[in-house]
């Protein structure tokens, strides 16, 4: 198979875990403020 | 006498058809309102730059040497130097997003992630067709439905197509009413489309709409720092708009700021838009990637929300999932309109615009992720 289409899937591989984990680390941030700040609403 | 008729004699057919070209695209923005603030620039520098000899493009005249052109000097500047333009663009954007939608209801945060597949799956149907990585990339991140991180990546990415990327990436975002519904409807079912969600959000202090965009630059520059630059223009823009002590620079930003990068840069796209680089097989190749990356962002985002409803009690609305795109608002809009066509009393608005946001966000995220990855893998 040609080199680029093997990278392209690497790519996919390496590009989504990267998306997901700066998003669940935000989500996870996010729980987290909203919580500690819950008595300044 | 010969100087006058020195234009007419070295018109191309490839310069008439960046005419028509441009006249579509004028067409599109005026009669059809299809993003006229981008469309209609770029019509008319499609024109510009097609002109034989035109005085807005760098030329060599005898005598005289090297004479810069007022579109290729916009180009270098605002895109080709540091990406000026899409970056400013985000000051913008940023101070005209709520993300309240969002944070109430976090959770949705991974929609934004989910619906992002497109660019990859696009990225390797490009190179199974022939298009080198770096090319593949840029033509892939058009399923950002993000038209300056298109132009920001691929410019970055020195791909050869920046300019039918960006036709590209502004017309499939007009086009979002038709694609959508056509790519939902191929994965949902009536009874899926049926499923109501109520909306309880919980209220957001104001100390975390403060921390909000600086805690997600700190993540995104610290996980994937290559995005920073998005992701940090973004995030700024939203704390001038949350701060709440800084009220006319944020509505400078979204107002006149906007209104003035919008203006420059459907312009200076244009000098990607030469005939002999735009009339290709390749530039329908690429107008046909980027439907394709918004039918499976869609499809990834519907299929994402189906994934989850196996563990949830709560059911989501499968079509909340493909609001996970950036293009804000119109895809909120259109799950609403598709979550009312199947039952008149399923609001999905709310939850559709916190997907949306999040996919905002997600988007730039993905084109950091690309700038950071591809350079490794070329």
């Amino acid at each position: 198979m040609d080199i680029d289409v093997l990278n392209s899937f690497k790519l996919m591989g390496m590009g989504m875990a990267a998306i997901f984990l700066v998003i669940i680390v935000i989500y996870a941030s996010v729980r987290i403020m909203l919580k500690a700040t819950a008595e300044d609403k | 006498m010969e100087f006058l008729i020195q234009g007419i004699t070295q018109i191309t057919w490839q310069q008439i058809l960046m005419w028509i070209i441009g006249g579509v695209l004028i067409y599109l923005a005026i009669a059809k309102e299809l993003e006229p603030s981008l469309l209609l620039p770029m019509g008319f520098g499609a024109i510009l730059v097609n002109i034989p000899m035109s005085g807005v493009l760098n030329q060599t005249l005898p005598g005289i040497g090297e004479v810069s052109g007022i579109i290729d000097w916009l180009f270098e500047v605002g895109i080709g130097a540091s990406e000026m333009m899409p970056l400013l663009l985000f000051i913008g954007i940023g101070a005209m997003i709520d993300f309240g939608p969002l944070l109430s209801n976090p959770r949705l945060l991974l929609f934004g992630a989910a619906a992002q597949f497109g660019i990859f799956a696009t990225i390797t149907v490009a190179t199974l067709l022939g298009f080198p990585i770096e090319d593949a990339a840029s033509i892939g991140i058009i399923g950002a439905a993000d038209g300056p991180t298109s132009i920001l990546v691929s410019q970055v990415l020195k791909s050869n197509y920046i300019g039918p990327i960006a036709v590209a990436a502004y017309s499939y975002m007009a086009l979002v009413p038709i694609i959508q519904p056509f790519a939902i409807k191929l994965v949902t079912t009536e009874k899926d489309r049926k499923i109501k969600m109520s909306y309880n959000p919980k209220s957001v202090s104001r100390m975390t709409r403060l921390l909000f965009p600086i805690v997600v630059t700190m993540i995104a520059g610290l996980v994937a720092p290559a995005s920073i630059a998005l992701v940090g223009f973004l995030m700024f823009g939203n704390l001038l708009r949350e701060c709440g002590v800084l009220r006319s620079l944020s509505e400078t930003a979204q107002n006149e700021l906007v209104n003035i990068i919008t203006l420059l840069l459907g312009i200076t796209i244009s000098a990607s838009m030469k005939a002999d680089v735009f009339v290709s097989l390749n530039t329908l190749k690429i107008m046909g990637l980027g439907l394709l990356a918004f039918v499976f962002d869609s499809i990834a985002g519907v299929l994402f929300a189906k994934f989850l409803n196996l563990f949830l009690k709560e059911k989501i609305n499968p079509m909340v999932g493909a609001a996970g795109i950036s293009a804000f608002p119109m895809s909120s809009r259109v799950i609403q309109k598709m979550g009312l066509e199947a039952d008149s009393q399923n609001h999905l608005l709310m939850h559709a615009v916190g997907a949306n946001v999040a996919g905002q966000i997600a988007s730039v995220i993905a084109g950091g992720v690309i700038i950071g990855l591809v350079p490794g893998l070329m």
